[in-house]
């Protein structure tokens, strides 16, 4: 649905986006993430056809972007980190002008007006001025106009920023929502407990490279990903030996001769053999603890990784 | 599309025609013209008042009001939001223009009425309103494009001071001109233009009508440009070309050249264009953003043979310059055929003493550009071009050494033609300086 092949943009004096390259499926959601600086908006302007790369290619919905960006834009709808709206139109006149200048009028518009704001929870206040709307409901006024010609791709920079706890779980459910719809969505932002809850994937980008790209879902499902924590009632000097053969290879093992933690990458039955084999080894478990990779620590490893650190 | 339903237009109206406007202007203005019609001020009458204000409100006020309509978009950071939207480039740019001043428009349109019941209609009157109408959308687009041009000159998440004074100096230079248009003032006599003799106001009406259209496909062009099409600058290069024929009109049909005395007209045409081009390339070389992420992908294109990418990519002062160096030999030849040999070679060493010094000022431009902070450059090219125009040339003149002085002054060559080798040798420094500069540069 979304791909980029070998994407550079440069600033004078700086490479922004060193050859990006991924491919997103559709009606998906992917976390955008990576240190600041590291490129993520560069990217996120570029897909949607603000900027024009060095080089590379993009492609929505089976459009070159960079051929034919105004056809592009009729699928994209873009939250931009600092979005602007006009103050001084009130909530029903922004959303009606977003909707026209995307091709929409008519009874449609209007009915298509009510049902977004209704989704963002700003319907009661439609009459009211953007400029007299607060931080988080400007915020959800920015959102409405993204969606409001119905986009097949949604790019939302920074879009829980401002958001107060309660419109961030609102955000998180209209996400899922957008997806079940069949809208693809790339989402930039450095709450990653919060991208957790509805991302399918994440992208971690590091000084404009692609340092990471994996499938959340996919994960899930296959048992991967899962953060092991082991300890023994007394010291063994072959607890990393034993341990060594059964470590992702994505992370480092991290053992003394006491404990240890690991991520593991294998199904129930290889823990369950894991676990046999090393109290047929004598060595006495007494603690085992399974928890799943959270998104924060995927990111902070693929960043270490990439920096050549050990976590 | 009619404007009625054009959203940029619509947004506009909502935004500025306020009830309470509405109201206001219509009072304020009756007032206005109350007081006038009680009592004679310095002889004015109605008609003169209403065009007064017509062109103080429409023409004036409204270029401001194009201007903010645009800048408000980058300052509200709402830009990024209209060049995604689906309006075409047409679209946008007659949603900003009769939108951006509706609120003038309203309060010019109101001057008109009393104007047409105050005025006896004839062809007169009716030329000058359409004067004054072409002269308040000639305007309107002008602001427009200032706007958008110096938004390209620096990052668009800063303020807007430059664009703003792109507007004003566009009011401080044209505002004075347009009140030539109130009745009495209207220029008398006729214009000898080509092979015809033409009445002054029609033939203003004309100039202004063609400022009109070239000003609106300007504004139209650039606007494609921000709403992401790729164009060659042809339309550019189209409106040079639009300059030099109608230069050319006080050069031929039996006319005395009062520029170029020396020169017979095909000449002194070709110089007027060399002119025009000279013109055109400073003011480009300046204004335009010199952006070598995008000249380094340009030389790229060309040498993978990419050649009408590279053209789009093209920045308006290297086409500019292209037919600057076509112009030159074009003048060179034409001097060579039409005028005595003496004077055909004082002529052409100028015109290439021109061309050269313009090869030379790019070089010292580029050079400053070809860095990683690019703020200063264009001010201290600027800095570094006085010294070399001004104070150079007064320097040799304080010390009696007036010959020298056409080392820095191409017009003097026309009496010293030999010089031409120095002026060859400052053009190598300047190209070796750039391309260092240019090496130098970040991989």
């Amino acid at each position: 649905m979304i791909g980029a092949g070998e994407l550079v943009y440069e600033y004078p004096g700086k490479r922004a986006l060193d050859s990006v390259s991924f491919l997103l499926p559709a009606a998906s959601i992917t976390a955008l993430v990576g240190p600041n600086g590291a490129g993520k908006t560069t990217l996120l302007r570029c897909i949607a056809g603000l900027d024009e790369p060095y080089s590379g290619s993009i492609e929505i919905a089976g459009i070159d972007v960079l051929r034919h960006p105004r056809e592009a834009h009729r699928h994209i709808g873009y939250l931009p980190d600092h979005f602007g709206l006009y103050a001084e139109l009130s909530t029903r006149q922004c959303l009606l002008h977003a909707g026209r200048s995307r091709g929409l009028g008519g009874e449609a518009l209007d009915a298509r007006v009510v049902e977004v704001a209704t989704q963002l929870g700003i319907v009661d206040k439609l009459d009211d001025k953007a400029g007299s709307l607060s931080r988080g409901q400007r915020q959800r006024l920015a959102i409405a106009q993204a969606i409001v010609h119905r986009p097949s791709v949604l790019l939302l920079d920074e879009p829980a920023s401002g958001l107060d706890p309660e419109s961030r779980a609102g955000l998180s459910e209209l996400m899922r929502r957008l997806r079940s719809e069949g809208m693809t969505l790339i989402v930039s932002s450095h709450i990653l407990a919060e991208l957790e809850e509805y991302c399918t994937g994440m992208l971690v980008l590091q000084q404009g490279r692609v340092v990471e790209h994996r499938l959340l879902e996919q994960q899930t499902a296959q048992g991967t990903g899962r953060m092991i924590r082991l300890r023994l009632a007394q010291a063994s000097t072959r607890l990393r030996e034993l341990l060594a053969p059964h470590v992702s290879a994505r992370t480092p093992l991290d053992a003394d001769t006491q404990k240890a933690s690991f991520e593991f990458s294998g199904g129930d039955d290889e823990l369950s053999a894991l676990l046999q084999s090393l109290l047929a080894a004598g060595l006495p478990v007494c603690e085992l603890s399974v928890e799943q990779a959270s998104l924060q620590d995927a990111y902070l490893r693929a960043v270490e990784h990439d920096r050549g650190g050990v976590s | 599309m009619s404007l009625l339903r054009n959203p940029e237009f619509l947004r506009h109206v909502w935004l500025e025609l306020t009830p309470q406007r509405l109201l206001a202007t219509p009072l304020i203005l009756g007032l206005i013209v109350l007081i006038v019609s009680q009592v004679e001020i310095a002889s004015l009458g109605l008609p003169t008042v209403s065009m007064g204000l017509f062109v103080g409100m429409t023409a004036l006020w409204g270029a401001k009001l194009a201007s903010d309509s645009l800048n408000n978009e980058l300052t509200q950071g709402t830009w990024d939001n209209q060049r995604l939207s689906g309006m075409g480039a047409w679209q946008m740019t007659l949603g900003k223009l009769a939108g951006g001043p509706v609120f003038a428009w309203y309060g010019g349109a109101l001057s008109l009425v009393v104007f047409a019941l105050t005025t006896p209609w004839n062809w007169a009157s009716l030329r000058m309103l359409l004067t004054a109408l072409a002269v308040a959308i000639s305007l309107h687009a002008l602001a427009l494009l200032s706007a958008l041009l110096a938004w390209r000159k620096q990052p668009r998440s800063t303020a807007t001071p430059r664009s703003r004074g792109a507007s004003i100096l566009l009011l401080i230079v044209f505002g004075p001109q347009v009140f030539f248009m109130l009745p009495g003032d209207e220029p008398a006599g006729n214009v000898h233009w080509y092979a015809w003799h033409i009445p002054a106001p029609e033939f203003l009406l004309a100039c202004v009508l063609l400022a009109m259209f070239w000003a609106t496909l300007g504004l139209y062009r650039v606007m494609r440009e921000e709403l992401s099409f790729r164009d060659p600058p042809n339309a550019w290069i189209a409106f040079l070309l639009f300059l030099f024929v109608f230069g050319g009109g006080w050069f031929h049909g039996g006319q005395t050249s009062r520029i170029f005395e020396d020169l017979g007209p095909v000449a002194a045409h070709l110089a007027t264009c060399l002119l025009i081009c000279l013109v055109a390339n400073y003011g480009l070389l300046f204004s335009e953003r010199k952006d070598w992420v995008r000249m380094r992908r340009l030389v790229a294109l060309w040498r993978d043979g990419q050649r009408s990418r590279a053209w789009e990519l093209t920045p308006k002062w290297l086409a500019t310059f292209a037919l600057s160096a076509g112009v030159v030999a074009t003048f060179v030849v034409a001097c060579l055929i039409t005028e005595p040999p003496m004077r055909a070679i004082a002529a052409a060493c100028t015109a290439a003493g021109f061309l050269l010094f313009l090869v030379r000022d790019a070089a010292l431009v580029l050079g400053l550009n070809f860095a990683r902070d690019q703020s200063r450059a264009d001010s201290a090219a600027a800095v570094y071009l006085v010294v070399l125009y001004a104070l150079l040339p007064g320097l040799f003149v304080a010390i009696g050494l007036q010959f020298l002085a056409a080392v820095f002054w191409p017009p003097l060559l026309f009496a010293q033609p030999p010089w031409l080798i120095l002026m060859v040798v400052q053009v190598a420094v300047a190209l070796d300086f750039a391309i260092k500069r240019w090496r130098k540069l970040p991989a």
